[in-house]
This record gives structure tokens, C-alpha cells and sequence, in this order.
């Protein structure tokens, strides 16, 4: 039995184990209870399908499908990217909130809410308003000084 | 010394396995997205440097070997982007995520 015999057989054990795998993440990217649990199984997919056609190329002997791979790869990393500026927005225009740092921070008082502390405007330092002012001063909204990040606003 | 490549090369393909395979458990194993992440570029970083390094060696030195190291390359380019921008995503949306720290820069 030569030696490239061997090595074919040992490349489609790993496309067999690969396969295997790629099942078990699909059954996270269905149960992912959160949209970035989703997005992860299908990042991790992506990686096993791009060994996959690598180890493809050696097992038949074929240079192009190489080509295939760099293309899956960017394809990939585009569909993530695309992914979590949708879902961001979705989730910011359902909220009425601009920007990236309000959001963390409106997120920060669903946590503080949640923990019991409720902080409100008044308690916060003034760094904080400081910091809050000159955000908003960049993104053009008029605000009363009051916190976006309130989360009595919210509950209309 | 064809078989010497031949274990080399099966060497690298099963430590690859094997990080592939502790992803997939982690994936399914830890209960919060951030977590998660973790788990997964663990694959995308050491396990498809391990599995195209195998082939690599057995293929030899030539252009479809330099192309599929490209691809490593390109994978630890866009693999930490891709995480960060899903923790992000995770950090902004998820309004039960628990205590997590947040850094604020004054220059943001």
C-alpha cells in the first residue's frame, strides 16, 4: 500500500469528522436562543467548510479549489460583518436610539435596573454628563440634558 | 521520506481535529454568546492553521500551497474583526447579559 493511498484515506476521515462536526454546530445555530449565538454557529460552519474544500483540493488533486477558498473566506467574513450591522440597526431603530455609545449605555441601565441599583440622572457624576453632552453635541440631537440612557424614557 | 511527511502531516491534521473538535463542544457547552465566541475562534485561528498546515507539508512548496496559507493569513486578519464586531452586537442587544465591565474612553 503505497503512501498516497494512506494519505487519501486519512484526508477523508478528516472530511467524515469534519461533516460530523458541522452538524453539531448546526444544532446550536438552531437553538441559539440569541441572534449572535446564530451568527457564531455560522461563522464556526463557514471555518469547517472552508477546510473542507481545502482538504478537497489535496484529496483530488485540484489547484483551483483553492481559489474556491479564499473566496468562501471573504465571502464569509462579509456575511458576518453584514450580519451585526443588521441586526444592530434593527435593534437601534426599535429602540429610537442613534449611536453606538448611547446604546451600550442604555444597555448599562438595563443592567443597573436589573441589579436594583437604579441610578438615575441626578447621582451621576460629572464626567458621565459630560461625556453624554458631548456625544450628543457630535450627533446633532437636542436633548433636554437629560440621560437617553434613562430608563424611565423608554417605557412608553 | 515519503513517509515521514505522511506522519507529520497526519500529526497536523489531528491536533487541527482536535481543536475543531473542542470548538464544537465548547459552542454547545457554555451558556452565554460571549462565551461562545471564545470557544469559536478558538477554531478559526489554531484549527485551520493546523489542518492547512497538514496539507501544506504534504503538498509541498508551491503556488496552491502559498494560496492556502493566504487563506490563514486572511483568517487571522478577519477572524478577530468578525468576533469583536459579534461581541459587540452581543454587548449592545442582549438586555439580560448579566454584570459585564464596560472601558470608557474620554476619546472614543
Amino acid at each position: 500500500m503505497s503512501a498516497d493511498a494512506v494519505y487519501q484515506v486519512i484526508l477523508m476521515g478528516c472530511m467524515v469528522i469534519l461533516a460530523i462536526l458541522i452538524l453539531v454546530s448546526i444544532i446550536r445555530s438552531v437553538k441559539g436562543p440569541k441572534i449572535a449565538d446564530r451568527i457564531i454557529a455560522v461563522n464556526m460552519i463557514g471555518t469547517m467548510i472552508i477546510v473542507i474544500i481545502a482538504i478537497l483540493s489535496v484529496y483530488q488533486a485540484e489547484d483551483y479549489l483553492t481559489d474556491v477558498c479564499l473566496i468562501y473566506a471573504m465571502v464569509s467574513f462579509l456575511a458576518v460583518v453584514v450580519l451585526t450591522k443588521v441586526y444592530t440597526g434593527i435593534y437601534l431603530e426599535r429602540r429610537g436610539i442613534r449611536g453606538d455609545i448611547a446604546a451600550i449605555e442604555d444597555n448599562l441601565g438595563h443592567q443597573d435596573m436589573a441589579a436594583g441599583r437604579k441610578k438615575g440622572p441626578e447621582e451621576q457624576t460629572g464626567a458621565e454628563i459630560q461625556r453624554r453632552q458631548k456625544v450628543e453635541a457630535e450627533e446633532g440631537i437636542q436633548t433636554d440634558g437629560k440621560a437617553e440612557a434613562n430608563p424611565e424614557r423608554r417605557k412608553k | 521520506m515519503e513517509w515521514v511527511r505522511l506522519i507529520v502531516s497526519a500529526v497536523f491534521l489531528l491536533l487541527g481535529l482536535l481543536v475543531f473538535i473542542s470548538a464544537a463542544i465548547g459552542v454547545n457547552k457554555f451558556k452565554r454568546a460571549l462565551n461562545r465566541i471564545h470557544a469559536a475562534a478558538l477554531g478559526d485561528t489554531l484549527g485551520i492553521l493546523f489542518m492547512i498546515l497538514g496539507l501544506v507539508v504534504w503538498k509541498g512548496i508551491s503556488f496552491a500551497s502559498f494560496k492556502l496559507l493566504l487563506v490563514v493569513l486572511f483568517f487571522w486578519l478577519a477572524s478577530p474583526v468578525a468576533g469583536h464586531m459579534i461581541s459587540r452586537l452581543e454587548v449592545m442587544t442582549d438586555e439580560d447579559l448579566g454584570e459585564i465591565e464596560v472601558d470608557h474612553h474620554e476619546d472614543l
